[in-house]
């Protein structure tokens, strides 16, 4: 096992792991308490126009993909502050949208042929010294933020009019939210694919949640459990020779439904030691 | 809602003048197009203990929203001492009726109540004082016990508690209420208009309900909701109210009913 560790290639991937781990862990628990799980698919999803209007026009691929994914996410805020009742609708139209608009693009580029699954799915292995840099900024910069506004954020997420009576500048964070979503899926798209962002995002907050019992303690857990979920499958698809986003999607839903399992299982386990104490 | 700074002064001045907590002046406010309430003028002076009645849909929990600053109004001027309800947020608490929202919420009641102390832009930071004034709230509205659990754990009477507490916790001197009964059995709902007598002598309370009966015990003025506003300084419930105002009956007769001569 610890014969991969002898790759720089590997040593990459298993850092970059542990760096999208923590970026997931903070902003997928503050996805599902918010419950915007749809609007963050929708930004990794419309992520992919910017990647077509980089490679058309011929621009930096970050300029182009973080600017346009930001650009959605602030669409995305206004519509969802201003139209509630409307705002799954028009979300679902970015979505698809701002992804046709990518693959449009990308045909129309001259002799470009662009590999749609390393997006969806992304390379943790060919992760290149230069990104792994971007990565650690962009952690670095969700820690912060996330720690500078945690208790507006957890305010926010819980009880919105209140936190507003109270002065927090609501409209402001959630928008604030929303640009670190779209930079968080940006910047792990080549990484580690916008499907498995998404399942990042939401798997381990959806396990740490229920049993932390805090915010705080939310996001760390469910921080440790995507690195986990990362090294794990990583680990797998080296020996099985497997595609290693899928193979972390998969080690991910695992845990998943074993954690359903367990806790019906807890449940009923419960429900018979009352009755049989009922009974003596 | 713009306030004009001569209006702004003018109801400082009124403020200090007759010392009303808060003034409202003919108010209308409409969702979508519907009128819910229509020139409301009222007023409620300092330490007043209000209970707002009227049927559903009435426009109770509207009103108190407008006068915590959860709404703003499309005519008219509320103040509260003597300032636009937004301006003066560091001196209100408000109890929500919600209280069944996010139960799942990864939150301990210690916390929720802490929110209560929230200064924007303030990052982990709690002081020693927040949390000494956090401990004073739950053991005022009986929860300390709890602090430590999560709040989807408790019951929804205890839920009830820990939101007043929250709302407590801001130090507020005038207290919206809307519906703090609603999910309390009778023995406690009795025990929570006691306590709420007992803050009433350093704060103003405003509270929409639907029990008249125990409320009339506590309350000192009673004033009915229905798209329009009829104020009662004592709590002598006349029987025109139910056709005038169009409460609903029972609400009137369970006053003139004493607790005991209904059976």
């Amino acid at each position: 096992m610890l014969e991969i560790l002898q790759f720089e290639f590997m040593r990459n991937a298993l850092f970059t792991g542990l760096l999208a781990g923590i970026t997931c862990g903070v902003i997928g628990s503050l996805v599902i308490v918010n419950r915007i799980v749809f609007i963050s698919g929708g930004i990794a999803h419309a992520a992919y126009g910017g990647i077509g209007i980089a490679v058309f026009f011929g621009l930096p691929y970050l300029l182009g993909v973080v600017g346009f994914s930001i650009l959605c996410a602030i669409v995305m805020a206004l519509v969802t502050l201003k139209e509630k009742h409307r705002a799954d609708t028009i979300i679902g139209v970015i979505w698809a949208l701002g992804m046709a608009l990518g693959v449009i693009l990308l045909d129309l580029t001259p002799g470009y042929n662009v590999d749609l699954m390393s997006y969806l799915f992304g390379s943790i292995l060919t992760v290149p010294k230069s990104e792994l840099w971007m990565i650690s900024g962009v952690t670095v910069l969700t820690v912060a933020v996330v720690s500078v506004f945690y208790l507006d954020f957890q305010a926010m997420a819980y009880d919105e009019e209140f936190s507003r009576l109270k002065g927090v500048p609501v409209n402001f964070l959630y928008c604030l939210l929303l640009c670190l979503i779209a930079l968080c899926v940006v910047t792990l798209i080549r990484i580690v694919g916008l499907i498995l962002v998404i399942a990042l995002l939401t798997i381990p907050p959806y396990i740490a949640e229920k049993y932390a019992g805090s915010l705080k303690t939310t996001m760390i857990w469910a921080a440790v459990l995507s690195t986990l979920f990362t090294w794990a499958g990583l680990w797998l698809s080296y020996t099985l020779n497997l595609t290693s986003g899928a193979t972390i999607i998969l080690v991910g839903g695992c845990c998943f439904f074993i954690s359903l399992f367990t806790d019906k299982l807890l449940v009923r386990l419960r429900e018979n030691a009352q009755k049989s104490d009922k009974a003596a | 809602m713009k306030y004009r700074p001569d209006e702004c002064l003018c109801s400082k001045f009124l403020y200090k003048m007759n010392g009303n907590a808060v003034e409202v002046k003919n108010v209308s406010f409409s969702y979508t197009g519907r009128p819910v309430l229509e020139d409301i003028t009222f007023s409620i002076p300092e330490k007043g203990f209000i209970a707002l009645i009227g049927p559903n849909g009435g426009g109770k929990t509207t009103l108190l929203k407008l006068m915590a600053g959860l709404l703003t109004p499309d005519q008219g001027t509320i103040s509260v001492f003597g300032s636009p309800p937004k301006k003066a947020f560091r001196r209100i608490g408000y109890v929500p009726q919600e209280i069944h929202t996010n139960k799942d919420f990864p939150i301990t009641v210690g916390d929720v109540v802490l929110m209560g102390r929230l200064k924007p832009f303030n990052g982990y930071g709690r002081s020693r004082k927040d949390v000494d004034i956090v401990r004073e709230s739950l053991e005022q509205m009986g929860v300390a016990p709890f602090h430590k659990k999560r709040i989807g754990e408790l019951s929804g009477g205890q839920r009830q508690k820990v939101f007043i507490a929250r709302a407590l916790a801001g130090k507020p001197d005038i207290l919206f209420l809307d519906e703090p009964t609603s999910s309390v059995d009778s023995q406690s709902r009795r025990d929570l208009y006691r306590t709420l007598k007992e803050l009433n002598n350093s704060v103003t309370i405003v509270l929409a309900s639907h029990d008249l009966m125990m409320l009339s015990n506590f309350v000192k003025s009673v004033a009915c909701v229905n798209r329009t506003l009829h104020c009662h300084d004592n709590t002598c419930i006349e029987s025109d109210m139910a056709d005038t105002y169009q409460c609903p009956m029972e609400l009137i007769s369970a006053k003139t009913l004493r607790p005991g001569a209904a059976d």
